[in-house]
Formats: structure tokens, C-alpha cells, sequence
């Protein structure tokens, strides 16, 4: 009997020990490079050209540490959770707002901004982001269907509707997100992607549920690859991954309904772990240039805000409706606002409900 | 029948055949025959030509060095070998190809082989409920065989919990529990001590003359072969050297091997000039071996516990004592004599090292071995002149 | 150095003692703590009777259960034999090295492989229509995620076994052959009991790794299979109520003691009455 409460003393102790010597890492700088003239990129993989990088700590001298996450909700816990110290991040809007709301974000200084003029007003002031007092876009795009024209007809497929039709029996892939599956079927309904009823939600699982004899399988980023594979006719995906599963496959499109769809954005916010402000603006200004956007949006294949650099694309990109699709549509685009814990949970439980459901 | 009662009645039978004359082989078929038997890995002959054949109800013993085939020969008799030429013969059939479980003989192993994961009961009734026996036969065979080899109190422990010598009575009696008509043992006494194997060579023996079954033990140990069998094949390099009784192997091996093998010789070159008179150590003597070659070149066997030491006058060689160790019950010494040829001596009495003493021996204890003579060559030459000498008496 | 046998003992526990207690004792205890408390840190069984009270949760450790049973079912009943004929092999080193030179390479990698396999254009596929078959849909089936679960848990099952069958002495099955048993009594009767400790090994192996599968659900099985772990990783990554994950990973775990409790090897387990 002593021993085990020595040895549950010994555990106790040594968590107490951890917890300290997290607090005491958190309140030091962290293992980021804190010398003066560098910046602390937090972004995603592979989502700069690199050689603008190089560019910027040609121009300006800074020296860029560019760290990468894989998800918001990871980018998130490790900004929180401090220890590191990350002068600009690039997270997607709801999470915008939810850190905004957890006071992780520190307010831009519009006096010190020399390029935001040359952003496109349709991609300003966002409901996660009123007056863009925490952010500035950096990509944006869309949730919208891949269709396969070896199988499918152009004209059989225009509408989120379409998807239901029988004739597309075992045909659909769905990417794995609760935001994105219901997102379809709450705005066949008319209703906002950020409803918060409980009916429509169960309305909305309900219609999604009827989709389940069209669906094939429910996957994440692995569409792009079986849609250039010809292994579905149809994805259900988001303008990126769309980019480059038609890179991939000459026989793929990519179209966003126009009575509606999600208008997602990565921005650039600084998180208030930022140390180095300076060089934190330097960058903003940098990549709000309409020469660095342009070539940035080339490289990496999405959408860019800028409308200033959208002249500057080719002729192809530019008038690209799948990527670029007219004013009609982008009016009829929603952006997810955070719904907070309770409600992301019920997103979430109703999306996982239909995925158990019998096929 | 009571076991007891059947041991008496066996010995009975069987001292009324021996009074009578008779002999077994006359009277039935061998239980195992082996035809012209031979068994080879590649070019590495295991066993040449072997010839066999066993009685039933008798202890035979395959005796050898390792390597000298007598564990293959029991493995062909179990069936865990199959021949490369030649007939094995169970009661006149031929079971060249009869699988190991159909055969009707069980091997009691060198390691034992027991089942680790069941008791001593469900080793022993393994047999029994592998042919189907009901729960209730299955129990009093188990408490019979375990009476047999007096584990009876034992059935309940596991095989970890028992010492060696119980394990070797357990594995007895697993073996012995399928009624066989031979049992195989190979080297079952090898890993236990010196008390013990005394002991299990007598219930060995008691437990084959009690049940009357045919045993083959194959072991290493002369002493333990001479002690128990009824008949021991020698055997050496895939051939069996000599067969005969202990008796007949001890007091007349037929070659180098067999003499130096078994107990303790004496080897020396000869002449044998004529019948009855050999030459050695640059002296004639008289012995009462014959039928051989005028002055044929021989061996001649002389065991330690035959000589005796005398005094010089009357030694018929003189030796000196070079060496001498108390063994208990008889001095063990080492002498040289002017030729310079060593002699191992068995004395009741203590000699003085650098003595020199008189050897002496009787004609009966001289033993003469031809060269390359062949077992029957061998039996048939005793014969002639033992019969001669039976008709002169 | 320390002196008694005792204290040398210790200390050459002490490395893997602290091992221990950091990663594998602290975190379970952190783990039932936030399974216990509420977002805000107070104490609460609420996480608990949310999961018992929910038929999805409930549904979904079904599924794990009875997907862990299928995958360990199949892989023993491929391993068994696979390992018992290697084990009759002369160079049996070497072709169990073959078996267990699968697991040297990544997961991610050899999941991506049966995609390039099974997929519509892949090499399934393509052999079939040599014949003129039609490409059928092989992916996203639960068969699919079934053969895909097996092939990587099978280098798991097969080794256990494979080393308990090679330390059966191979006089027992000798003397299980002179006793009367023939090939199939020997196997079932003495072969297979003593082989028990590393079917039992090979049944944890698999069936508890099992239950927690969750990439190759989605990758393979295109979610058709929803198993605990899509859950866990669902409530760390996307709904960050780590709190129910925990408690997920919690039951996960109990669900886990209760396999080893009913697989551990009991050396006496049977007294004759």
C-alpha cells in the first residue's frame, strides 16, 4: 500500500514538474530564431513561392523562419498553448474569428500598410473580420463539384441539386468535412451554411442522408488523386484541391453552383506572440505588392484578392469562370462564420451520424 | 491377474522352457525382422546391410558409440526413419511404410518428449484417448501405469513440478499405457545420476519381465547393457559387430572393437601356431582355442580381472608395477613387462611401484580374435571344436 | 554504485522506471483527468454519460469491436498455417524475414500502394481486363478495407506464433506421432496448446490496434467504416473537445485491458478437482 502511494505521489510530483516547466518554456521566447532582422512565418505547407522568400530578405533584409501546419485547429493549439513566437499566420476565416474572439490576434495598424488599396473590395471586410482590423487576405476560393466530362455531361451537372440524381448512383465523392457536407444541403434549402437551428440542421442531415446511395466514399485531400485516376465522376471538394486535380487530368472541371456555395479565405493575421512587428509589416506590404500576389497566385495555383495582380495574370488564369467565377456567383458565396464550441459540435455530430449511416 | 502373480507365473514358463531345451525362435516368428537393411543420407551410409531379428517378450539392447547407428535402428523400428533398402518385418509383415502412429510400439525418449502444457495424467492418457478409450478405461489404465511405475500419488502435478527421475517414470508409463507389443527405449537413463539409473535399470528390467513384452534399449553403456539384457547387438560404424548374450559378448568378443569396448582389455598381438598353442610376448602358451590357420597372425584378449599377480617364480611373465589405484573392492595396476607392453590387472592385494612380480593366467582366460573374422565364421568355428571338446569329455 | 543485490536491482530500472512513469503513466493519468472535467476545468462525469447515452458513439464502438474481430479472425486464420509451414522450411530465417519486411515500410505508404492496386485504373484492374472484365469497383468496399487491415497486421500475428511454434520441442510431436496421434490430432492436441501463448501474443497484437484504426478507413474504406479512432481524431483535431476524446480514448483503453485480461497466459490455469 506505500509503495503505491509513493509512487502516486512520485507521478503527481512529476506532472506538477511538466506543468512548471511548460509555464516557464511558454514564458521564454521558445525555440524560434529571435534575432532582430527575421520574421517568423507561420503558414501552411507549400503555400508560398518560395522564391519570393527569398526576394523579401533580399528587398528588406529580413530573414524569414518559415514554420508549416496542416490545420487550422493544429495552428491554433500551438499559438495558444505559447512557447513560440510566430509574427504572422495564415489561418482560414472561422478561425479568424475564433481567435480574434480568444484575444490570440493583435490589430493591424492601417497607417502602416502601403498596398491595401490594391485589394478587391469583395474580399475586404468579411464578416469574420470587420474591417479587416486583424487580417488581410491572402488567398481566397470555393467549394464547388469536379466532374469528370469521360462520364458526365456538362449540362447534367450545374447545380447542388444535381447531385441527388439518380442517375450518379455510387458516383460521389464527398470531402470529409462537416462544415463543407452540410453546407450543401442547408443551401439547397435556402438556409445560411451558418444556420443555427436545431430543425434545419436536422432538415439539412436529413437531405444529406438521402445523397448517401450517390456517395462512394468520404475522403479528405486524397480526392484530388482518385479524381485524376478516374476512380469518381464527381467530387464534392474545394477550389484548390480542384486546381490541381485538373492539372493532373484534362478531362476534369470544376464548377461552383450559382444559386450559392462556401467562400473560404486564408488571411494573414499576427498573432500576438509576434515579436518582430517591423519586419511583420514589411511583409504585409511585400505581398500585397501586385507583382509578388500575381506571382505567388501563379505558383501556387489559387485564387488571389488582389485585384490589382489578378491584371497582371495571364489571360487564361484571369478569365479561368472555374477559379475566378463572375460577380453573379461570388455574390451568392457565404463565408463560415465560427459557430463556437457547441454548435461546431453539432455540425459535427450531425455529419458523423450521416457518415454511420447504412449504405 | 493379479501383476505380482502374473511375474511368477512368466518366470514359471519360462524356467520350464529353459529346463526343457527349448528355443523360443523355434516356436514363433520374430516380433521385428530386419531384411538386408540399409539407410543412407546422400553418400553418408548410416547403416549397412543390417540383419535382425528379435524375439518377442525378450530385453534386447543396441549397444554402441554415438554415431554408431543404434539409435537409427530403433528410430526405423518406430517408424520415425524410413529404410533406404530392405524389409523391416513386424510379426512377418512388412512395415516398411507403415506410418509411426500405426505401428503397434512406443518410445520412451532420451529427453522423455512429455507434453508440458498437460499433467502427469493427461501425458499417460494421451495414448489412451487418442484410440478413443472411454473416460472410465482411460482412468484405470492411467492409475495402472502410474501404479506400475509407482507415480500413483503424482497424477495431479504438472510435468514442470516433477523431478528427472519422475519424469523418466512418467514417460515409461505414457509409453507403456498404449499396451505395446515392443518398447523402444533410447539412452532413457543417460541424464540421470548414478544412483538412480542403478535403480531404474532394476525396475526396467522388472517392469519387462513382469509385463513380457519385448524391450529395445539402446544405450552407451556397456555395464548398463551387460546388467539388463537378455541379448545386446554391439554396434560400430553402421554394422552390427556382434550380437550375443552378455555372457557370450563379455567372455568371447569377436574383434578389437567389441573386446576394448566392453569392460576392460588387455590387447596383444600373436601367433597362433597350431590348435591349442599361441604365441606372445616371445612365449608359447597353452590355451583352449582352435580352428584357425597354422601360425595365423590373431589378437589376443586378456581381461584385467583374470590376472593375478604372483610371486616371479611363479609368474608365467614377469612384470614391473608402474602404477596402482584403490578402486574399493580391488586395486587397479598398471605393469610393464621386459617386452614393454602395458597390462591393466585387477589385485585383491596392495603391490610396491618398481616391484617386480610374477603374472600368471589360466589357458580358459586367454581369448584369441582372427582378423576380420565374420560373426558366423566366428560361431561356426566355436562350435566345431566346443563340440569336439564336449565329445572328448 | 549501489551495494545490495536489491538496490542494483533498482537502479537498473530506474531508466526504463522514468520511461515509464513520463510517457506512458503521466499521460494516462492526464488523459482520465480531462476525460473528468469539463471545457472550463471542473469536474464532471457529464463526458461519460454524453458517450453511453449516444447511439452513435455506442454504434461506432460496435463497429470497432466487431471490425477488430473480423481483422484478427482473418489474420489468425492466415498466420496460423503461414507460420506453422515456415516453421517447417529449412530456411525459415529467411523466409520470415520476407514476411515481416512489410512492416520496415511506412503505413501512409503502403496504404497509398493498395490504392495504386485497387483503384479503377490500378493494377487489379488492368490483370482483369486481360480477360475482359470490366473494372470493378474495388476500393471504398468493406472488403477492401478488410484485405488492406489484414495485409498490415498479418506480419503481427505471424511472428508471435512463428516463435512459439519454434520453441516446441520437435520431440513432442514425435512422440504425439508414436503415441497413435496422427498429423491432425498432433496439431490440435499438442501443436496448437502449446503454440497458445503466441496465438494469445498475436490476437493482442492485432485486435487491439485494431480497434483504433482509423486512416485507413477513410483512405481504403472511404469512411464506409467508422471506427473509434475517426472519433478521437474528430474531437482532437476538428471539434477540439479533447475532453470527450479522452474519454473516448479512455474507453478505448479499458476496452484494450479487458482483451489482455482475457488473452493473458494463465501457466496454471486448470487444477484436476
Amino acid at each position: 500500500m506505500r509503495k503505491i502511494i509513493t509512487s502516486i505521489m512520485a507521478i503527481l510530483v512529476i506532472i506538477l514538474i511538466l506543468f512548471g516547466a511548460q509555464r516557464y518554456l511558454s514564458s521564454k521566447t521558445g525555440t524560434n530564431v529571435s534575432s532582430d532582422k527575421v520574421l517568423n512565418l507561420y503558414n501552411w505547407g507549400d503555400y508560398i513561392d518560395p522564391a519570393l522568400l527569398k526576394k523579401f530578405t533580399k528587398e528588406t533584409g529580413y530573414r524569414v523562419s518559415y514554420e508549416t501546419f496542416d490545420s487550422n485547429e493544429a495552428m491554433y493549439t500551438k499559438i495558444k498553448q505559447g512557447g513560440t513566437s510566430y509574427d504572422l499566420a495564415v489561418p482560414s476565416d472561422y478561425m479568424i474569428q475564433k481567435m480574434k474572439r480568444e484575444k490570440l490576434l493583435l490589430p493591424i495598424d492601417h497607417a502602416r500598410l502601403t498596398g491595401i488599396g490594391n485589394y478587391d473590395n469583395r474580399f475586404l471586410n468579411q464578416s469574420f473580420d470587420k474591417n479587416n482590423r486583424y487580417s488581410l487576405p491572402y488567398f481566397w476560393g470555393t467549394l464547388g463539384i469536379i466532374y469528370n466530362d469521360k462520364y458526365v455531361n456538362a449540362k447534367d451537372i450545374q447545380h447542388w441539386d444535381d447531385l441527388w440524381s439518380p442517375q450518379f448512383k455510387n458516383q460521389i465523392m464527398l470531402v470529409d468535412s462537416a462544415r463543407d457536407g452540410l453546407a450543401i444541403p442547408l443551401i439547397t434549402q435556402n438556409k445560411s451554411v451558418n444556420d443555427k437551428s436545431r430543425a434545419d440542421l436536422a432538415a439539412a442531415q436529413a437531405k444529406l442522408r438521402t445523397l448517401m446511395p450517390n456517395i462512394k466514399a468520404i475522403v479528405a485531400d486524397e480526392i484530388k488523386m482518385y479524381m485524376a485516376q478516374n476512380e469518381a465522376s464527381i467530387a464534392v471538394t474545394y477550389s484548390g484541391e480542384a486546381a490541381e486535380a485538373l492539372n493532373n487530368n484534362k478531362h476534369l472541371h470544376y464548377i461552383v453552383p450559382s444559386e450559392g456555395s462556401n467562400l473560404w479565405f486564408d488571411n494573414i493575421v499576427m498573432p500576438k506572440t509576434a515579436k518582430h512587428k517591423a519586419a511583420a509589416y514589411a511583409f504585409l506590404n511585400f505581398i500585397s505588392e501586385p507583382k509578388n500576389a500575381a506571382q505567388n497566385a501563379e505558383y501556387i495555383g489559387y485564387a488571389t484578392p488582389n485585384k490589382k495582380a489578378v491584371a497582371l495574370l495571364p489571360k487564361a488564369i484571369r478569365d479561368d469562370r472555374q477559379f475566378y467565377p463572375n460577380s453573379q456567383t461570388v455574390s451568392h458565396l457565404q463565408v463560415y462564420d465560427d459557430l463556437g464550441q457547441t454548435w461546431t459540435e453539432r455540425y459535427n455530430d450531425a455529419f458523423l451520424e450521416f457518415k454511420m449511416t447504412q449504405r | 491377474m493379479q501383476p505380482v502373480k502374473l511375474c511368477a507365473f512368466l518366470v514359471t514358463i519360462d524356467l520350464l522352457i529353459k529346463s526343457e531345451g527349448w528355443e523360443l525362435t523355434n516356436i514363433s516368428t520374430p516380433i521385428i525382422e530386419f531384411k538386408n537393411v540399409g539407410l543412407s543420407y546422400g553418400d553418408d551410409e548410416v547403416l549397412k546391410n543390417i540383419d535382425l531379428e528379435l524375439e518377442a517378450g525378450k530385453f534386447y539392447t543396441l549397444l554402441g558409440p554415438s554415431g554408431s547407428g543404434k539409435t537409427t535402428i530403433l528410430n526405423l523400428i518406430s517408424g520415425q526413419l524410413t529404410v533406404t533398402h530392405g524389409d523391416i518385418l513386424f510379426e512377418g509383415n512388412i512395415i516398411n511404410d507403415v506410418p509411426v502412429e500405426k505401428r503397434h510400439m512406443n518410445t520412451v525418449f532420451q529427453d522423455y518428449g512429455l507434453f508440458p502444457n498437460m499433467t502427469v495424467f493427461e501425458n499417460v492418457a494421451f495414448g489412451p484417448s487418442i484410440k478413443g478409450m472411454s473416460k472410465k478405461d482411460i482412468k484405470t489404465k492411467v492409475t495402472e501405469m502410474l501404479t506400475l511405475v509407482k507415480l500413483n500419488q503424482y497424477a495431479d502435478r504438472e510435468i514442470t513440478e516433477l523431478s528427472g527421475g519422475q519424469r523418466q517414470r512418467v514417460a515409461i508409463a505414457r509409453a507403456l499405457a498404449n499396451d505395446p507389443e515392443v518398447l523402444l527405449l533410447d539412452e532413457p537413463l543417460s541424464a540421470l545420476d548414478y544412483k538412480l539409473r542403478k535403480e531404474m535399470q532394476y525396475e526396467l528390467r522388472e517392469i519387462q519381465q513382469r509385463l513380457g513384452i519385448t524391450f529395445v534399449f539402446v544405450t552407451h553403456d556397456q555395464e548398463e547393457a551387460l546388467a539388463m539384457s537378455d541379448w545386446i547387438f554391439v554396434m560400430n560404424d553402421g554394422v552390427i559387430q556382434q550380437n550375443g548374450s552378455p555372457e557370450d559378448i563379455y567372455d568371447e568378443p569377436i574383434n578389437h572393437f567389441v573386446a576394448d569396448f566392453i569392460g576392460e582389455s588387455n590387447i596383444l598381438d600373436g601367433i597362433m601356431k597350431t590348435d591349442y598353442l599361441v604365441h606372445f610376448t616371445g612365449k608359447d602358451f597353452e590355451n583352449v582355442d582352435a580352428g584357425m590357420r597354422p601360425n595365423e597372425r590373431v589378437e589376443i584378449v586378456l581381461r584385467p580381472e583374470d590376472l593375478d599377480l604372483t610371486a616371479i617364480e611363479n609368474g608365467k611373465l614377469i612384470v614391473t608395477i608402474a602404477d596402482q589405484s584403490f578402486r574399493g573392492d580391488y586395486y587397479e595396476i598398471t605393469a610393464i613387462d621386459d617386452d614393454g607392453n602395458e597390462w591393466q590387472v585387477q589385485a585383491t592385494n596392495k603391490s610396491k611401484i618398481d616391484e617386480r612380480v610374477g603374472l600368471t593366467f589360466d589357458p580358459e582366460d586367454i581369448h584369441i580374435m582372427r582378423f576380420n573374422e565374420s560373426e558366423n565364421d566366428f560361431d561356426a568355428r566355436l562350435e566345431s571344436y566346443e563340440g569336439e571338446e564336449d565329445a572328448e569329455k | 554504485m549501489p551495494k545490495s543485490k536489491k538496490q542494483r536491482q533498482l537502479f537498473y530500472l530506474m531508466p526504463y522506471g522514468l520511461w515509464l512513469l513520463l510517457f506512458v503513466i503521466a499521460p494516462l493519468i492526464l488523459l482520465l483527468f480531462q476525460s473528468l472535467t469539463t471545457q472550463n476545468g471542473q469536474f464532471t462525469l457529464h463526458n461519460y454519460a454524453l458517450y453511453f447515452s449516444s447511439g452513435t458513439y455506442l454504434l461506432m464502438t460496435f463497429n470497432s469491436v466487431w471490425y477488430a474481430l473480423l481483422i484478427t479472425i482473418i489474420t489468425l486464420v492466415i498466420s496460423y498455417p503461414t507460420a506453422y509451414l515456415l516453421n517447417q522450411l529449412k530456411q525459415k530465417q529467411f523466409w520470415l524475414l520476407l514476411v515481416i519486411l512489410p512492416t520496415w515500410i511506412n503505413l501512409l505508404l503502403k496504404t497509398y500502394a493498395f490504392i495504386g492496386l485497387l483503384s479503377k485504373t490500378g493494377t487489379v484492374n488492368n490483370f482483369m481486363s486481360l480477360f475482359g472484365i470490366v473494372p470493378q469497383q474495388l476500393l471504398f468496399s468493406n472488403w477492401s478495407f478488410l484485405l488492406v487491415a489484414a495485409y498490415i497486421e498479418i506480419p503481427f500475428m505471424i511472428l508471435p506464433i512463428f516463435n512459439s511454434l519454434a520453441e516446441i520441442n520437435p520431440r513432442l510431436e514425435q512422440a504425439s506421432r508414436d503415441l497413435g496421434a496422427n498429423r491432425w490430432q498432433t496439431l490440435r492436441r499438442v501443436i496448437m496448446p502449446l503454440s497458445m501463448p503466441g496465438i494469445k501474443a498475436g490476437i493482442q497484437a492485432v485486435f487491439i490496434p485494431s480497434l483504433s484504426l482509423f486512416m485507413i478507413t477513410r483512405l481504403i474504406g472511404g469512411n464506409r467504416v467508422i471506427t473509434l479512432g475517426t472519433a478521437i481524431e474528430e474531437h482532437f483535431l476538428v471539434t477540439q473537445n479533447w475532453q470527450l476524446g479522452s474519454t473516448i480514448g479512455i474507453i478505448l483503453i479499458v476496452a484494450m485491458v479487458i482483451t489482455m485480461i482475457f488473452t493473458r497466459d494463465r501457466k496454471h490455469s486448470r487444477k484436476r478437482g
